[in-house]
């Protein structure tokens, strides 16, 4: 049975500890049916957790999960077809060859093949049907198994990190491929990555994960829109405490300060602080994810 | 899935030839050097083990390279059934597996019959596919032990080792074996599901995975308390095994010579004549009547209990049972010709066991093969249903010849003219079933004889009740008990009931398992176990305490009423085991 819902994804408190970290804290997420929707967050922020629990193949240990209206712990063999994963190892059984593999990809999802798609996926990539999985390199095996998820027409489609190891022309293929399926089939790509310039060309939705818990929805563009960028000849080592500082640097004397959701109100408190001049700049994806990341990230401040 | 299951063939396809190869070359050179088929059961026992190991092995390897959980996801996530992946996944596996153990035996049985005149007995096809069983169940062990979580997996897969205690024989064996692997198969089938480190998902599966988990929980503290037990008692330096035993107790019973054994139970006598006994066992010598044959022969049986061959030595004929037409075979030494076939008259009533001196044991019928004539024949018959379970011996002149019911007296010259001419001296009922008889000593005295039962098995570690009878039989064969002590355990009662009190369910449970398939067994019989009221009493408190142990971890564990109600229940009919299996399975509200 099909359960309707508006959402692809759905989490109603999900919290997932591994020993005593909590891997996935309180998480609310609800992503709708349609469109790229990236998932970025620093290593360890609970990404690969939250779709192993997804695909329910990890059990929550407080909250509830649904994928595309069916709890994920109650995934059928029907409710598989219409999803497609692609995790960041391209885990495939190394002793079974390339036609095997193809052979049983086109078997079981017969009803919704779609050549095309694969076909434009693969031919970056030259593959002999003899070939066994485990002799083909990193990049080869990436190309093979995007490629069989493109076939798949999944409904659903949960990428994570997926374009590991793929050369320039081969990654470009798999994400216009990604976007054609997006917007001919409708279809609802999830995608996890590091790689934030593709994130740029590709999502409509970035959520960002923080330790496991939510930090923000909303479109790419919205996201940088709460991250600026602000120059400014402070004498001294400037002011002390900072409501929404992101990141600073002393470059030349010169204070640069990123901040989150700062207006006019910030450069009245750099005044206030002895500023002699106040500049102020919208900042790129790669530098506004960099900025909102370090906050909290292990390790010695940029 | 055809796909999946072929990838798995080919996968393995090299190995099974490479280890097939092996393993037929072993078989058919052990063909050339000894008879592969007439070995003792220990020895098919290793083989089982073998193969049993080889099966673990190859589920483990197979399923550790699943169970990462990337590649579970890339196994698991498609749109056809775990089960239908499980069995294309383990059918895989399972093919070459087979292959690599039944195609080297079927070689070795054409084989067999093909070189040297030898004989091929449908049991011993059967064995082949005991085989194949045996091996399929390592590897649905292997690929359990491999998915299932670490914390009650291995535990599980205790109760899989009962069966190697069966009585089962013949075809019994093979279902004992198939239900085995049935139970084991459908283990694993509920652990190949997409999340391998919560309990199975249905009730039906949890509550097999939980009754599996209680029976090696019991196993565990009844095999393993049971060894630490003993180990501290030893390194206190007065375990009765392990130091001087206590006077009066089962062990000094066991290990007293035979006259200070009869001296001892005449010391309980009231019969006038004690004394006048007492000082003729101090002047006679004492004779030890052989201890029963743990088993005996049974037709179709896939094992040996020992050879069922002789040799003719004069005429360099070796003569081997065939279970098919009850016959001897006779193949020359020489040069491997056939040398006809050896009956007895009125035909064997069981696979005869060859015992040493040319002699046969035979259901009921005491056999001796005649050296002058080449025949074998019958000397004694015992009354009907009795099967003789010793191996005769001398007492003086006369021999013995212990059934299941009585030990007979004979005089020894019956193993030449039969008891047609030299009919039993002396017949004397046994006091309790056989099985229980630990030693039998015998003093020939100037006017019949004296003789000593000890029953004692199961009864120094065991529960079982140990006491010794001594019998007097008359010149005229009249028998007449003159006395009995009993011996009192050298164990705590604590520990020679610890199998009930831990869980008298599963204790039972256990009995059922092991004897599942196994007909009756003269020397099985044992004197019913007494429990005392104070082991009852603890066993209900200690049942007690677990429900109310397991009620406890229920509630924390937010189970509600009736998933709770059914962990606490089970776990009042099963006791501590049960507590042990609710706390590692770490159940969720599914039931």
């Amino acid at each position: 049975m099909t359960t309707m819902s508006d959402f692809a994804i759905e989490t109603r408190g999900l919290t997932r500890l591994h020993g005593r970290k909590r891997a996935i804290d309180a998480l609310d997420l609800a992503l709708p049916r349609g469109g790229i929707h990236a998932i970025i967050g620093a290593n360890g922020a609970g990404k690969t957790t939250l779709f192993r629990i997804l695909l329910g193949f990890l059990s929550p240990d407080s909250g509830e999960a649904f994928v595309l209206g069916r709890p994920s712990a109650t995934l059928n063999s029907e409710d598989r077809r219409r999803i497609g994963f692609v995790n960041e190892e391209h885990s495939m059984p190394g002793w079974v060859t390339v036609a095997a593999v193809l052979a049983m990809q086109r078997r079981l999802y017969a009803d919704r093949w779609d050549a095309r798609a694969f076909d434009t996926v693969i031919a970056s990539f030259d593959l002999s049907p003899a070939q066994r999985i485990g002799q083909l390199s990193r990049g080869e095996r990436a190309g093979f198994n995007l490629a069989l998820a493109l076939g798949q027409a999944p409904e659903l489609l949960i990428l994570d990190e997926p374009t590991l190891g793929l050369d320039v022309v081969a990654r470009r293929r798999v994400l216009d491929a990604l976007i054609d399926g997006a917007d001919s089939e409708h279809r609802t790509v999830i995608y996890c990555s590091h790689q934030i310039e593709e994130v740029e060309r590709l999502a409509d939705t970035l959520v960002v994960l923080e330790r496991g818990t939510l930090r923000n929805v909303s479109a790419p563009d919205d996201f940088c829109a709460r991250i600026s960028q602000w120059i400014a000849d402070v004498p001294f080592k400037g002011p002390d405490a900072i409501p929404g500082l992101l990141q600073h640097r002393k470059i030349d004397g010169v204070h640069h300060y990123t901040m989150l959701d700062a207006d006019t109100g910030f450069a009245d408190f750099l005044r206030d602080h002895g500023a002699k001049t106040i500049q102020t700049m919208p900042v790129p994806l790669d530098r506004a994810v960099d900025a909102y990341l370090t906050r909290n990230h292990a390790g010695p401040a940029a | 899935m055809f796909e999946l299951y072929k990838a798995e063939c080919r996968r393995f396809r090299w190995w099974a030839l490479g280890i097939g190869a092996v393993h037929a070359g072993l078989l058919l050179f052990f063909d050339r050097v000894v008879d592969p088929l007439q070995q003792p059961a220990m020895v098919y026992q290793l083989v089982a083990g073998i193969y049993a190991v080889a099966g673990v092995l190859l589920g483990l390897f197979q399923a550790a390279s699943y169970a990462r959980i990337n590649q579970w996801i890339a196994l698991l996530h498609r749109p056809v059934s775990p089960r239908r992946v499980f069995v294309a996944i383990a059918g895989g596996s399972a093919t070459m597996l087979v292959a690599a153990v039944l195609v080297p035996i079927g070689l070795l049985l054409v084989c067999h019959g093909l070189t040297g005149n030898r004989f091929v007995d449908m049991r011993h096809w059967l064995l082949g596919l005991s085989g194949v069983l045996i091996a399929l169940i390592g590897l649905m062990g292997g690929i359990y032990a491999a998915l299932s979580p670490r914390r009650y997996g291995w535990l599980v897969l205790l109760p899989a080792l009962l069966p190697t205690m069966s009585m089962a024989v013949g075809w019994a064996a093979l279902a004992v074996q198939a239900v085995v692997l049935a139970l084991l198969a459908l283990l694993v089938a509920s652990v190949f599901k997409p999340d391998l480190a919560s309990p199975p998902r249905s009730a039906v599966a949890l509550a097999g995975t939980a009754l599996a988990a209680a029976m090696g929980a019991y196993l565990l503290l009844t095999v393993a308390g049971d060894m630490a037990f003993q180990t501290l008692w030893i390194a206190t330096g007065t375990h009765p095994l392990n130091s001087r035993p206590p006077r009066g107790g089962v062990v000094e019973a066991i290990r007293a010579d035979g006259a200070a054994l009869i001296e001892a139970g005449l010391a309980a006598s009231q019969d006038r004549e004690a004394r006048l006994w007492r000082e003729q066992v101090r002047l006679s010598e004492t004779f030890e009547v052989s201890p029963t044959i743990k088993w005996l022969p049974v037709r179709g049986e896939l094992t040996n209990v020992a050879p069922m061959e002789f040799d003719d030595e004069r005429r360099g004929t070796r003569w081997t049972f065939s279970h098919d037409d009850m016959r001897f075979h006779g193949v020359r030494q020489a040069d491997s010709t056939v040398a006809g076939t050896l009956d007895v008259a009125g035909r064997f009533e069981a696979p005869p066991l060859p015992i040493g001196g040319n002699r046969l044991i035979a259901g009921g019928s005491l056999l001796v093969f005649d050296v002058d004539d080449g025949r074998i024949h019958r000397r004694v018959r015992l009354p009907a249903g009795e099967t003789i379970v010793a191996e005769s011996s001398t007492a003086g002149d006369a021999i013995t010849v212990m059934s299941d019911r009585a030990l007979h007296l004979y005089d020894a010259r019956v193993l030449d003219d039969g008891d047609a001419k030299y009919p039993a001296l002396a017949t004397v009922p046994l006091p309790a079933p056989v099985g229980s008889l630990m030693r039998l000593d015998l003093v020939e005295l100037l006017d019949g004889y004296l003789l000593s039962f000890t029953y004692a098995r199961d009864a120094v570690s065991g529960p079982g009740s140990a006491w010794q009878q001594i019998v007097k039989v008359d010149g005229d064969g009249r028998s007449r008990t003159v006395a009995r002590r009993a011996l009192t355990p050298d164990f705590p009662l604590a520990a020679r009931f610890a199998p009930y009190w831990i869980s008298p369910a599963l204790k039972t449970a256990r009995d059922v398992i092991e004897n599942a398939g196994g007909g009756a067994v003269p020397m099985d019989a044992r004197e019913a176990v007494t429990v005392p009221l104070p082991i009852w009493i603890a066993t209900g408190l200690l049942a007690l305490l677990s429900a109310a142990g397991t009620a406890l971890l229920a509630r924390r564990r937010r189970l509600g009423m009736r998933t709770g109600g059914a962990w606490t229940l089970a776990t009042l009919i099963l006791g501590p085991p049960m507590l042990i299996a609710f706390w590692l399975i770490r159940p969720t509200r599914t039931l």
